[in-house]
């Protein structure tokens, strides 16, 4: 719950701009008119020091007669959310764009301007999600566009770009240190990296819209866990959060203790791939091995808390669908002490290795200045020295009754960001222990409820690389918008700064540092067959 | 220590090694792993319960005059044993299997199908024979609505209702 | 020396063949290493194999040439072989000279190869080859000429304590030379796959791709016969016994480097080559020093 008297002045600002606003739980919800909208985002971001999450445009011609645009900070002393929406009326909706003083809001607009048709002012836009084939007055998320409908596909033949000065390096889209497609030109002078182009969304699937159109709030939740392979179940606990949220369920105590324990569990297998994906673009295959080694062990202990090694689909709007009852909270114990020894022996070793010391120290440097304006998240903004922890600033399930600390560095180089994760590997192990030793009891699922048409529910979840943001608001039987932004989302825009100036060596483990999951990032279109032109990055900072 | 990194034989020596030469030997599953599910058509009543919690449409109802098919394709399972969990005869039992793979597109399918009952007043099929007996076993049911389809029921009810009311003001407020 | 021609064509035969089991035995040493089974030990014999009978060849432009200067790198390395082997058994210095000048011949032409590719990847990779060679190649030649004038100096007899340190130096020098020729781990910037998508090997498939494994894999047979030839002569003289006892040796120091290899990260082409050459240049530089001071002596 924020303190009062934090609330109490964004109220005020909300009504010195002939808004209003009120403050529900840990919310406060501004309304304001469109051309005060800079002003206010301009005094929160930079005066306040909140941290921007993503903005998120609406539809709501079917309940209101026109559309609306939220943006959604967070104050990490306070512990409170801040959502600002204007709305905006007309068929062809214009907001003005708060990019000039809140530079992480780049991608977010140009995302609701793809698929809505929100035009912005003030900034220069391209396409940033949508093919170059897709019809241009087709907007899908408006709710006349049906879910269904597949335009036919242009296929055009795609050259590498071209520079008269600096050679051009196409990382992508298949490459074998990339997982998941896409694509980085890297611009380079000899070995060393003088500007980046990115192109990603290759891996929309939809998701946005198909919650909304053709399920019920049960099943969003699985369709939440398969937005990312790897921290699934982060988004299906957050989905779960804000539909409670915004229902005002009264979840049991003990299924919000699983869904932490499970969440850390989730934690811990997601930093172990990320160094032995680390190791192995190193050159250092033994780390690999060994560290995934490691992890099977707790792949085998998600197993059995959960049932499935990965994608875990114990998350319900009320609970959680598994116990755990004391064998099992034996077996786990025992694991993580297992664990936690080998875990330690083995990475004393690895970064003994010369090779991985030199390699990763000095390089794919994040100023703070630059990680700040750009509302990085996670690993990232505690390497560059942003102490930034949404388990800590806005608690969310039960990790009001762990004490953990979480590990800030100020270097911003790629040996940061790797022992970031290596502690807070430990800090995990031990939160899980303290939940597992104050377990409560009772029910895990509450079965006897409804929820109501028109609320708002907006949490935050910390996944292993960062800030995961969901924005529900309910409609009948089914979300009637659901807005998701992963971590990723908004580190990927710092890639750039990162690799300025960089040997080209060090390409793959910079961009492989900031631990990328593009199906996270990419979620929101169906796209067939797309072939996109390369795409410029704003010069957001110099 | 410049020789730490040989420390790695020691690691290594110690664990030995942990791969298995799967599929000649047994993988490594615990006892709470989800596999595919099995569907008794001895206790399956045809309700379509599951069908509305599946997430993926892997459960599907195919429905013809005669018949009420309840078709389950693997393909599409996430496992998520959500159709385990509501069905209200307990007829889908959740089995380990995840050696699903196979030559034959058929074996991916599983079909249970139910016979269907008609209504009393017009003769469109309804639920299954199943269900009927199951609401009538479960619940205290009205005779004169239980044989009919739900557009019927509606019918007949109005009729009864307006043949109750006496007088026609009363029915021009409705 | 007695040892008739068809003596050392089936030594040779054996010297072409054995690179393929041995590569075996260090992908399955490192499969120890890493805790895992791997796979068993032919499997390079039947990789190779598959590429060369099975797999699809694509030709491109420049196939035609980057064939020839394979074959060419095969050619000089086995006939590099030749000579080594006629050293250990006869103990005649000009052939160990041969055998690097032919060594080096072969490894100028498979630095080449990448070169003539016309894919960014290959023409990066080939550049640090380049990088690492120039550095690399020097040492190695240097090293194994003194190590042998060395050794036929101490057969010959008279050895001092001086000499000793220097050939000590001189054999450091030759085995990390050794080992960075063989383009293992940390010295396998070229083919980087991580960072360059397979580097120099990028363009090459089916009979050609085997063709370009099959010469790293007799280049490291030959680097290693090198470095072990004169130090079996110091043991045991020359002769035919010291040829077997070189082939039984061979495993024995290819296993040391498939280990070194697997507890080491890949280096950089800016790091590695100057470390390298620092290191090069001040050993070589105090065993020169010692030889001049004994030989005035």
């Amino acid at each position: 719950m924020p303190r009062l008297e934090e609330a109490q002045k964004y109220i005020e600002l909300a009504t010195q701009n002939r808004g209003e606003a009120y403050a529900e739980g840990d919310t406060v919800f501004i309304t304001i008119p469109p051309d005060r909208l800079v002003d206010v985002a301009d005094t929160i971001f930079n005066k306040y020091n909140c941290s921007f999450r993503v903005c998120a445009g609406v539809d709501e011609r079917p309940l209101k007669g026109h559309f609306s645009l939220v943006h959604l900070f967070t104050d990490d002393r306070a512990g409170c959310y801040i959502a600002v929406k204007t709305y905006l009326s007309g068929d062809k909706p214009v907001a003005p764009s708060i990019v000039s003083v809140v530079p992480a809001a780049d991608w977010c607009e140009m995302e609701a301007r793809d698929l809505l048709g929100i035009e912005f002012t003030g900034r220069e836009t391209h396409r940033l999600v949508l093919p170059p084939w897709w019809p241009y007055n087709l907007y899908p998320l408006r709710k006349d566009a049906p879910y269904n409908y597949r335009p036919e596909p242009r296929v055009e033949s795609e050259k590498v770009g071209h520079s008269p000065e600096y050679g051009v390096i196409p990382l992508g889209p298949y490459h074998p240190t990339l997982h998941e497609p896409e694509y980085f030109e890297l611009y380079v002078e000899g070995e060393r990296v003088v500007d980046v182009k990115y192109r990603g969304f290759h891996v929309h699937r939809g998701i946005e819209k198909l919650a909304e159109s053709r399920m019920n709030y049960q099943q969003v939740n699985f369709l939440a866990e398969r937005i990312c392979g790897i921290c699934g179940f982060v988004h299906s606990t957050c989905y779960a959060l804000a539909v409670e949220k915004a229902a005002k369920l009264e979840v049991p105590e003990r299924a919000q203790f699983i869904r932490s324990i499970v969440l850390e569990v989730e934690r811990i297998h997601s930093h172990l791939l990320l160094l032995g994906v680390a190791f192995h673009l190193l050159g250092y295959d033994a780390g690999f091995m060994h560290i995934w080694r490691i992890r099977e062990r707790v792949m085998w202990l998600a197993e059995l808390l959960t049932g499935s090694r990965k994608t875990y689909g114990i998350n319900l709007v009320g609970g959680v669908r598994r116990d755990i009852n004391e064998e099992k909270k034996q077996k786990a114990l025992e694991a993580l002490r297992e664990l936690s020894s080998d875990f330690k022996s083995f990475i004393e070793v690895a970064m003994s290795v010369p090779q991985v010391k030199k390699r990763i120290t000095g390089t794919g440097v994040l100023p703070r200045e630059a990680a700040v304006k750009l509302s990085v998240e996670g690993p990232v903004a505690r390497a560059s020295g942003i102490d930034k922890d949404a388990r800590r600033d806005l608690p969310y399930a039960a990790y009001k009754y762990a004490s953990f600390k979480v590990p800030v560095y100020t270097e911003g180089d790629n040996l940061a960001r790797v022992l970031v994760r290596v502690e807070e590997v430990f800090e995990s192990i031990s939160i899980i222990e303290q939940l597992l030793d104050k377990l409560p009891g009772g029910p895990v699922l509450l079965t006897d409820f409804e929820i109501p048409e028109g609320r708002v529910g907006v949490q935050v979840v910390e996944a292993p690389r960062g800030g995961d943001i969901h924005y529900v608001i309910t409609g009948r039987g089914a979300p009637y918008r659901w807005r998701v932004r992963s971590p990723t989302y908004a580190n990927i825009p710092a890639l750039r700064v990162m690799l300025k100036d960089q040997p080209l060596a060090d390409a793959s483990i910079t961009i492989a540092s900031i631990d990328p999951c593009f199906s996270c990032t990419d979620r929101v279109l169906v796209i067939r067959d797309g072939r996109v032109e390369v795409m410029r990055l704003a010069p957001v900072v110099k | 220590m410049p020789l730490k990194p040989l420390k790695l034989l020691v690691i290594a020596g110690r664990r030995g090694r942990v791969t298995v030469k799967y599929p000649y030997k047994e993988p490594i599953v615990t006892p709470e792993f989800r596999g595919e599910v099995e569907i008794d058509p001895a206790k399956c009543i045809g309700c379509g319960a599951c069908v509305k919690a599946c997430p993926p449409n892997a459960l599907e109802i195919v429905e013809s005059e005669r018949e009420i098919i309840l078709r389950y394709f693997v393909g599409r399972c996430i496992f998520c044993w959500r159709c385990v969990d509501v069905c209200p005869v307990g007829a889908i039992k959740g089995t380990r299997n995840f050696e699903l793979a196979t030559d034959k597109y058929t074996d991916l399918y599983t079909l249970v199908a139910h016979s269907r009952v008609t209504c009393e007043a017009c003769g469109k099929p309804v639920e299954t024979t199943r269900m009927r007996r199951y609401v009538v076993e479960k619940v205290q049911v009205a005779e004169e609505y239980v044989y009919l389809c739900p557009d019927c029921r509606r019918r007949v009810f109005a009729e009864r209702v307006s043949a109750r009311r006496v007088g026609s003001s009363e029915l021009e407020e409705q | 020396m007695g040892v008739s021609h068809l003596y050392i064509l089936v030594v040779l035969v054996i010297c072409a063949l054995i690179p393929l089991i041995l590569d075996g035995v260090e992908r399955k040493l490192r499969a120890v290493l890493q805790s895992r089974i791997g796979p068993p030990i032919t499997q390079t014999l039947y990789d190779l194999l598959k590429l060369a009978l099975v797999k699809e060849t694509k030709i491109t432009p420049t196939t035609l040439y980057a064939t020839f200067t394979l074959v060419s790198a095969v050619a000089t390395s086995l006939a590099s072989l030749y000579y080594t082997v006629i050293y250990i058994i006869s103990g005649d210095l000009s052939s160990i000279f041969y055998s690097i000048a032919l060594l080096a011949t072969s490894t100028t032409a498979h630095t080449i190869t990448p070169l003539l590719v016309p894919n960014p990847y290959s023409i990066i990779g080939g550049m640090r080859e380049v990088v690492l060679a120039i550095v690399n190649e020097a040492a190695l030649i240097l090293s194994i000429s003194l190590y042998a004038t060395i050794v036929e100096r101490l057969i010959a007899g008279g050895s001092s304590p001086v000499l000793l340190v220097a050939t000590t130096l001189v054999v450091v020098v030759a085995l990390i030379s050794s080992y960075v020729a063989s383009g293992r781990v940390p010295f396998d910037i070229a083919e980087a796959e991580a960072e360059l998508a397979s580097g120099v090997l990028i363009e090459f498939s089916g009979r050609v791709l085997a063709l370009n494994i099959y010469s790293l894999l007799l280049r490291r047979l030959a680097s290693k016969l090198l470095v072990l030839a004169p130090t079996l002569a110091l043991i045991s003289g020359h002769g035919a016994s010291t040829l077997i006892l070189s082939l039984l040796a061979l495993p024995a120091l290819w296993t040391v480097y498939a280990t070194v290899a697997v507890v080491l990260g890949r280096s950089r082409v800016d790091l590695a080559p100057l470390t390298l050459a620092k290191i090069y240049i001040v050993l070589i530089t105090i065993s020169i020093t010692v030889l001049l001071v004994v030989t005035r002596a």
